[in-house]
């Protein structure tokens, strides 16, 4: 029964289970060491901060290149309260979690239901397959200057570039989910007397899922990376705007503001998937 | 009517897995089989259960030829092969669910044998909160709840530990004392083979082959000092000579 989720590879969670039980002297705890381990976690945030910040006191490097710690917090507040170029920070949040959105749900809304077909159905593997396998070595950041030619830089392309990048994974992660239904799973089903349709509905989808999860875990960050490379390049607002615009201004504090709002808002959608799994699939890892 | 299985072989590739095995199951009867490791047990069950097909020879049921699983003979494999997404008494249900509508379930019956198998209380729980041998008990629920005129065991206990593994073949005797339906039970463990049969069966290997067939002189119902008696150890001592061979 272990099967279909035993042999996925989750770099992220793994290494944070590895963390969690990893024990270090006999003499401490397992929840002693967590908090410890948390601790330190902070500690070198902290440090990491502080080094920063009397780095650039030093003046080592120019301030224009590395403004510190507190000089990005003001910006930060700056840009919250009154804008940067003409938008407010949270408008550029908020442009970018659409684009994300609909292009993330996009992706998912056609990259399941086609891998699960290509997963059952040969004929449909054969036509979808070579466009996919095509497709999948490319890296989506090489379709940005065809997608401005034909589509502007309107939100299309944006969404279109989303999609191109996050379908592949989706519909390979999908594939891969039901093959590695466990047999057993389908032995015990088919001598219940299910139907190809109920043991494809009530088997081989279930068993999917946790690879779909992963899947979608994986394309969730494909799909950031798209978006933030497309607005870098061809967009009036969103956050990669944000830090191509301030850093034509040699803004880099207002850069540092903006890249640290990418990383924090792809981590938020990570986690969310992975709550969503959760509750989606609480069965991972231990089926 | 009976199973009957007429001169089958069963090839893998140049392999040969089952060579020319003859054997009749007659309707409420136990038969054990009774082998070592890769002797062609799970193929023999499996041929029975219309998962894999003879590569010779002909396998009927009630008279009409194997060409399909079907719920008439339900399969109790190796390993629970629970569905992690159901809870325990959906997990039961699930072959009812594939026949009829949720609605249409008789749930009392599925309630009933939640009770038999001892594990009231645990409806709602998830198969990865029970122990092993719950979850092969309710394997052995999940496929009584079919009421199937056959029930196919392809080493249910074999992954138990000794005390559960005892408990399990005596809840197994109690149970069939009550239903009285034809069981194909496959181990390698030759009293739990002796223990439970009114037939025994025993397989050589490579290629496997039916080296004895016979019925098991003990009074019903068994028990575990039965292991004393004379007329098992005969028996024992004949079955190992075979598998030792
Ligand atoms: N699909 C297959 N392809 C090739 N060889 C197979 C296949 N299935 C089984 N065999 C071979 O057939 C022989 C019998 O296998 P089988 O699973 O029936 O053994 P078994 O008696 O059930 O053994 P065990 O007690 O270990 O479960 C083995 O030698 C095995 O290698
Ligand atoms: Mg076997």
């Amino acid at each position: 029964m272990a099967g279909s989720s035993a042999n996925e590879v989750n770099t992220e969670i793994s290494a944070i289970q590895a963390d969690e039980n990893f024990i270090a002297d006999p003499a401490i705890t397992p929840s002693a060491w967590r908090h410890v381990s948390r601790l330190t976690t902070f500690l070198v945030m902290l440090a990491t901060l502080f080094v920063w910040q009397i780095v650039s006191d030093l003046h080592v490097f120019p301030p224009i290149a590395l403004p510190s710690p507190i000089q990005v917090w003001r910006a930060f507040l700056r840009i919250l309260l009154t804008g940067y170029g003409g938008h407010s920070l949270l408008g550029d949040i908020w442009v970018s979690s659409v684009r994300i959105s609909i292009g993330f749900v996009g992706a998912v809304i056609i990259g399941v239901p086609v891998g699960l077909m290509m997963a059952r159905i040969k004929f449909i593997f054969r036509i979808i397959d070579p466009f996919l396998q095509f497709v999948r070595p490319v890296p989506p950041l090489a379709y940005i200057p065809l997608l401005v030619v034909w589509f502007g830089i309107g939100e299309l392309p944006k969404i279109l570039l989303i999609l191109i990048g996050t379908i592949p994974v989706i519909i390979i992660g999908t594939m891969s989910g039901v093959k590695a239904t466990p047999p057993l799973r389908l032995s015990v089903a088919k001598t219940l007397g299910a139907s190809e349709s109920q043991i494809f509905r009530h088997v081989i989808l279930p068993s999917a899922l946790p690879e779909i999860f992963t899947a979608m875990r994986v394309g969730i960050g494909v799909a950031w990376t798209c978006l933030v490379a497309a607005e870098l390049i061809a967009a009036s607002e969103g956050l990669g705007w944000l830090v191509q615009f301030a850093g034509q201004a040699l803004q880099v504090a207002i850069v540092i503001v903006g890249i640290i709002m990418i990383g924090i808002l792809g981590y938020a959608m990570e986690l969310l998937i992975r709550l969503v799994e959760r509750w989606a699939v609480p069965w991972h890892g231990k089926g | 009517m009976p199973i009957a299985i007429d001169h089958v072989s069963k090839h893998f590739g140049a392999f040969k897995a089952i060579d020319d095995v003859s054997l009749t199951i007659d309707d409420g009867t136990f038969v054990t089989i009774l082998g070592s490791s890769g002797c062609g047990k799970s193929t023999l069950l499996n041929m029975i259960a219309g998962l894999l097909f003879p590569t010779r020879g002909r396998l009927m049921l009630d008279g009409r030829k194997v060409t399909e699983p079907g719920p008439d003979r339900v399969v109790v494999f190796q390993q629970p092969g629970l569905y992690p997404w159901l809870s325990l008494r959906d997990n039961i249900a699930f072959g009812l669910r594939m026949q009829s509508s949720a609605k249409a379930i008789n749930w009392q019956r599925v309630d009933e044998l939640i009770e038999i198998i001892g594990l009231r209380g645990f409806e709602q729980h998830r198969p990865y909160e029970l122990s092993g041998g719950m979850q092969q008990r309710v394997a052995i629920a999940r496929a009584l709840v079919m009421a199937p005129r056959v029930l196919l065991m392809d080493e249910p206990f074999g992954a138990l530990d000794a005390q559960t593994r005892h408990m399990m073949q005596q809840f197994l005797l109690d149970l069939w004392d009550r239903i009285k339906a034809t069981i194909v039970f496959i181990t390698h463990d030759i009293d739990e083979a002796i223990l439970l049969a009114d037939r025994l069966v025993v397989m050589s290997a490579r290629p496997g082959r039916i080296a004895l067939e016979t019925n098991v002189p003990l009074e019903r119902p068994r028990h575990w000092d039965m292991s004393l008696e004379p007329a098992f150890l005969a028996l024992k001592r004949q079955a190992m000579d075979i598998l030792s061979a």
